[in-house]
């Protein structure tokens, strides 16, 4: 205790004696009460500060003095205070006031010698503190205030940043993490941390600025944290209590229900010509679920739908439960591969399985649904009156046929996919695609009328519902004869698909190959369903002996090299059919050509007609992205999830782009070579050799950039066999240039972009000189330039000036050079304004377009709209257009026409209007 | 002179060292394989729960991996999730840390607390991210470009190739691609990435449902049960 003593009182160097005194007047409770001073609780650092203690009694002091020290001092400074009208006032000037705190005592000296300290405890240790403010009131520092009710402890800002307060969470998600930020005078080997009373310091992770404790397994139940420190001047810090809760299970389970979405209603009425046209529909999308699970539903229901065509009212809902699962229900539009399925919508189920190294996706639906007839004469029945045949009796039979219908078309997807680390993918995958011939029904709507003609001999011309066409052929005595299958409408197909792909990343995923190889089978007619083992017998000869290939002479011994092949050893098809149906209809017969094999196997086996494949290799560094591919498409290969594929090609494409001046600059050159020589079979293969170039120059916001490109397409054909007169053969070059410059500016605070482009596209037959005369060279020259210049004068008013003027020469008879000039010139204006704080939005256009070459006409374009906010989340839009033609007519110049004989010099024609009105809610 | 260069070399070393150990931030949720890389070159630790990171930290997940990380000056929180590289960095000041984190690749959730006088910025290699104070996912893919979904306040988003700007708002999509477009499009809810990080768990007898509108204001339904 003395030791303490001796090193407080050297500590703040006041006389020992009155600090003696100081600790004897402590004992006193009652001499506070002659004097009244209230602390300080902060100041500005610019002002001086006045310390003031007021007697309230009538003794009065001899003498006061202020002791202080900013917070980086260890001694105390004294003041010797002032005494006036019943107060005594001490300064500190404000020149000391560079420290986050100020700390200060009063003494004041009785003329008994008694003591009276100001805190009354301990006053050196437990002082006053004033919070220094900067000159705009912020604090210095982030010392906070100071507890007025407890000078032995101060407050800080000590920042929970895990778990918050009240937090549920599971017993292994417990992390406890209080920030000190910004707080200087912390003693961090003061932190003390408990839960629930018991210590977890030694746990914890302490550290400049912040701590960390995961303090394992707690119990469930409520817990409370408890955090203790001291500053740096062994003050204690208000402690810090708060709780927190384990869950029950050690499981998440989220709540948080989100819901949002739309609908919007629409209806329009447009008369083109003399047709009108109404559609009225209604969609919509909500969006909802919890933290796991969410969903998406969309829906669309239009005026248009008919089941004379496929459906065009959509319906679907998505189910995304974490990154685990998804599934698609309704029309939803899968793209799994471009050679499988891609964009191709499919109404049914889908579903997607990812795990972290394998990925499993199922589709299964439908993608055509079955349509039975059309909806107008001759398109659900047709009368075939052209084989009418007669009878010996003299009656007439009459053919009667199907068409105008779809089948169902049902499709089952499988994917499966695997990785490694993330850098090696491999995934296999399944197409089977099949036409249902049952689908469609023989008999129809008793509203299906069918035309019967003059050539259906011995009935009345006209049309007939099937029941009246009965009928009638039946008071004919004629035979209606139709067929259970085999319709003329169309044929049930069926498809099988199978590939693979594989795709790794190299060199920190900058760059990658992929390969991919996909076979089809397609079958064109499946009304029979598959051969059978009788029907193979007798494919390649007359006899049903169980040998396929094998003929005899009449003698009944086996002629000519026979084939020989046991139908019992080879598989049945029909055991195959739920797969796919194997009939003299598929596609390919075999799968590589026999003919060829011997010679080229390798080449045979890769180009194999209903084979498709691609090698590619891309590269992405920094300032160069590159990609080199080799890619082919067999001319048999058919996948009814992708029939946008283009088939019977082969390519060979290598790009690369450069980026100069932190991507400012760039370089794009490019090559690509293709033809359809897949197949020996191809006698006149087509070639094209693309080269390109490009260079964009945008230096950034706000300063002009420039676009140039440079294409030459190189094509040729080569006609082995060809005839002067149906001169096919083809060898030209197309040269293609693109400029592009935009130049934003700013004039009077309008803000504005005045964009140029030109194009030109020039054809050029190499093989001129060679044709017959009068040959005409099929391709279209144009030249295009257009000049846009959009200002947004304000923020409620925007305007957009556009001119486009193209010269087009196309392949004519009629000139000498064998070209015709179409020329069109168009203008427009477009203005958008809005009113009332933006809650009124208005859109008005007007173009002018005139097209000139044969004859010429002018067209005027205008629509106007608007669109108002009406509610909260309601918006009304109205819109109308209409389009004007002006037929101008060719001068007459026939001076014998007089001036009431010549046609009028233009004519005007309304040729289409519309109206548009919708209403959208958010919610 | 020699010993001036000395002090020089070394004040500088000191500072270097001291601004790259700067504790900026820790994290709290940790799913997965999730790894920090610390030093130049960087060697990459497993990283658990409660870990203090610092500036200049590099952080990468694995397949399955998550973590979160609250900013220790005002709460922010970035939720990484999995495939995704990043490094995380802050320049402190007096009063808070102007953050910036330098993404790689993959699908991080940024719940900005408002920010003082710096921004909250993210930049990718296609992009650049800041912020005031907002909620946002943001996917990158070097090889394609970057998905912003806003899912509360405002987030501007630059291209950097062409220097197009826009900002995006709650319930849109910003998408910036690496040939220099920008657009900004209604949010497909498909899209939104989901967050592994619970808000509420089920605790004992009560189960306690918010029911949250777009302008994110809330209810709670409690269920009570035996």
């Amino acid at each position: 205790m003395g030791t303490i003593m001796v090193g407080f009182i050297d500590r703040i160097k006041v006389p020992y004696w009155l600090f003696l005194l100081v600790l004897i007047s402590m004992g006193s409770s009652t001499f506070v009460d002659d004097f009244y001073h209230k602390p300080i609780q902060s100041h500005p650092s610019n002002k001086d500060i006045i310390i003031a203690i007021s007697s309230l009694g009538n003794e009065r002091p001899v003498a006061g003095t202020l002791y202080y020290r900013s917070k980086e001092m260890q001694h105390y400074l004294e003041i010797p205070m002032v005494y006036e009208n019943t107060e005594w006032f001490g300064i500190i000037p404000a020149v000391q006031l560079i420290s986050s705190f100020i700390e200060y005592a009063i003494i004041l000296e009785m003329d008994d010698t008694d003591l009276y300290a100001f805190p009354r405890e301990d006053p050196f240790k437990n002082p006053y503190k004033i919070m220094i403010l900067q000159d705009d009131g912020k604090r210095l520092f982030k010392t906070s205030g100071f507890d007025e009710g407890n000078l032995k402890t101060v407050n800080m800002d000590m920042m929970i940043l895990s778990p918050e307060p009240g937090e549920v969470l599971s017993a292994d998600q417990v992390v406890v993490a209080v920030s000190f930020f910004g707080v200087d005078d912390i003693d961090y080997n003061t932190i003390h941390i408990s839960i629930d009373d018991v210590d977890y310091t030694e746990k914890a992770e302490i550290s400049t600025g912040l701590f960390s404790l995961v303090p394992g397994k707690l119990k469930s139940g409520k817990h409370k944290i408890s955090v203790a420190a001291k500053n740096i001047h062994g003050l204690e810090i208000m402690p810090e209590h708060w709780s927190f809760t384990v869950a029950k299970h050690g499981f998440d389970i989220a709540e948080k229900i989100v819901y949002n979405g739309s609908i919007s209603m629409l209806t329009s009425k447009e008369n083109i010509d003399d047709n009108i046209l109404n559609i009225s529909e209604i969609r919509g999308q909500i969006n909802g679920g919890v933290n796991w699970i969410h969903t998406q539903s969309n829906f669309r229901f239009t005026s248009r739908e008919s089941p004379y065509s496929q459906a065009l009212n959509r319906l679907s809902t998505t189910f995304k439960m974490s990154d685990y699962l998804t599934i698609y229900t309704g029309d939803f539009y899968p793209n799994l591969s471009s050679y499988l399925i891609a964009g191709k919508r499919v109404r049914g189920l889908g579903v997607s399985v990812t795990f972290s190294w394998l990925n499993l996706d199922i589709i299964s639906g439908e993608l055509n649904r079955s349509v039975q007839w059309k909806g107008k004469t001759d398109q659900g029945y047709t009368l075939n009156s052209l084989y009418t045949t007669v009878n010996h009796g003299g009656s007439h039979t009459y053919y009667l046929d199907r068409t105008g219908y779809t089948f169902t078309r049902s499709i089952d997807t499988y994917r499966l996919s695997a990785n490694y680390k993330s850098k090696m993918f491999f995934g296999l995958y399944f197409l089977k695609s099949k036409d249902d011939p049952h689908s469609v029904f023989k008999n129809i709507s008793s509203k299906a009328t069918i035309t019967v003609d003059s050539m259906a001999t011995g009935l009345t011309p006209g049309v007939y519902t099937l029941e009246e066409l009965e009928t009638s052929v039946s008071e004919a005595n004629g035979i209606l004869h139709f067929s259970e299958s085999n319709w003329g409408g169309g044929d049930p197909e069926d498809n099988l698909v199978i590939g693979f792909d594989t795709k790794a990343y190299f060199d920190q995923r900058q760059l990658s190959t992929e390969f991919s190889w996909n076979m089809s089978l397609y079958n064109r007619n499946i009304w029979d369903g598959a051969i059978t083992r009788t029907e193979l017998d007798t494919t390649l000869d007359d006899s049903l002996d169980g040998l396929i290939g094998t003929q005899y002479d009449e003698y009944g011994l086996i002629v000519g090299t026979p084939l020989m092949i046991d139908t019992t050893l080879i598989f049945d098809p029909t055991s195959f059919e739920k797969i796919f149906t194997i009939n003299q209809y598929m596609t390919p017969l075999f799968f590589y050509d026999v003919m060829t094999f011997n010679e080229h196997p390798i080449a045979t086996l890769v180009n194999m007609p209903s084979a498709a494949f691609h090698l590619r290799i891309n590269g992405r560094y920094p300032g160069n992205t590159f990609y080199v591919e080799y890619r082919q498409v067999g001319p048999q290969y058919i996948s009814f999830g992708n029939p946008y594929l283009t088939t019977n090609i082969r390519e060979f494409s290598i790009s690369d782009q450069i980026a100069l001046l932190d991507y400012k600059l760039i370089f794009n050159l490019g090559y690509q070579y293709q033809d359809n020589d897949i197949l020996k079979t191809e006698v006149d293969p087509l070639r094209t050799q693309i080269f390109s170039s490009n260079i964009m120059l945008n230096p950034g916001p706000n300063v002009p950039s420039f676009t140039m490109s440079l294409q030459s397409i190189k094509r040729s054909k080569e006609i082995k066999e060809f005839d002067e007169l149906l001169d096919l053969r083809e060898n030209s070059v197309t040269s293609n240039a693109m400029f592009s410059v935009n130049v934003p500016f700013t004039l009077k605070q309008m803000k504005s972009i005045f964009n140029v482009n030109y194009n030109s596209v020039v054809n050029t037959d190499l093989l001129a000189e060679e044709r017959m005369d009068g040959y005409i060279f099929p391709k279209t020259n144009t030249n295009i330039i257009s000049v846009n210049l959009m200002n947004t004068v304000s923020q409620n008013l925007r305007l957009k000036f556009a001119g486009y003027q193209a010269t087009i020469h196309i392949p004519s008879y009629t000139t000498s050079d064998m070209l015709s000039e179409f020329n069109r010139l168009s203008l427009s204006a477009e203005v958008h304004y809005s009113t009332m704080n933006n809650k009124v939005r208005y859109l008005g256009y007007i173009a002018s377009i005139t097209n000139s070459g044969l004859t010429t006409i002018n067209m005027f374009n205008g629509r106007i709209g608007c669109e108002v906010d009406i509610w909260k989340n309601i918006l009304i839009r109205i819109a109308g257009s209409l389009q004007l033609y002006e037929y101008l007519e060719a001068e007459m110049e026939d001076p014998s026409l007089d001036e009431t004989e010549k046609p009028p010099a233009s004519s005007y024609e309304l040729n289409t209007t519309g109206l548009q009105l919708s209403i959208h809610y958010k919610f | 002179m020699c010993r001036i260069n000395k002090w020089v070399v070394s004040l500088m070393l000191v500072m270097s060292f001291t601004y790259a150990n700067e504790k900026i931030a820790v994290a709290t949720k940790v799913i997965g394989k999730v790894e920090v890389g610390k030093n130049t070159p960087v060697e990459y630790l497993r990283i658990k729960p409660g870990t203090i990171l610092e500036n200049g930290d590099r952080i990468r997940t694995g397949n399955n991996g998550f973590v979160a990380v609250i900013f220790i000056d005002d709460k922010s929180v970035l939720k990484i999730k999995e495939n995704t590289e990043l490094e995380i960095t802050g320049k402190l000041s007096a009063n808070e840390i102007a953050k910036q984190i330098n993404m790689d690749i993959g699908t991080v959730r940024a719940k900005v607390e408002k920010q003082n006088n710096t921004k909250f910025i993210i930049r990718t290699p296609t992009s650049v991210a800041s912020v005031k104070g907002t909620d946002f996912w943001l996917i990158s893919d070097p090889l394609t470009g970057d998905q912003l979904i806003g899912l509360e306040g405002a987030v501007n988003l630059m291209n950097i190739l062409s220097g197009v700007s826009m900002d995006v708002f709650n319930g849109k999509t910003g998408n910036s691609t690496i040939d220099g477009a920008l657009n900004v499009s209604a949010t497909n809810v498909r899209n939104i990435p989901v967050d592994p990080e619970t808000e509420e768990v089920e605790s004992g007898s009560e189960l306690k449902i918010y029911l949250e509108r777009p302008d994110g204001t809330q209810k709670s339904v409690i269920i009570k049960y035996q």
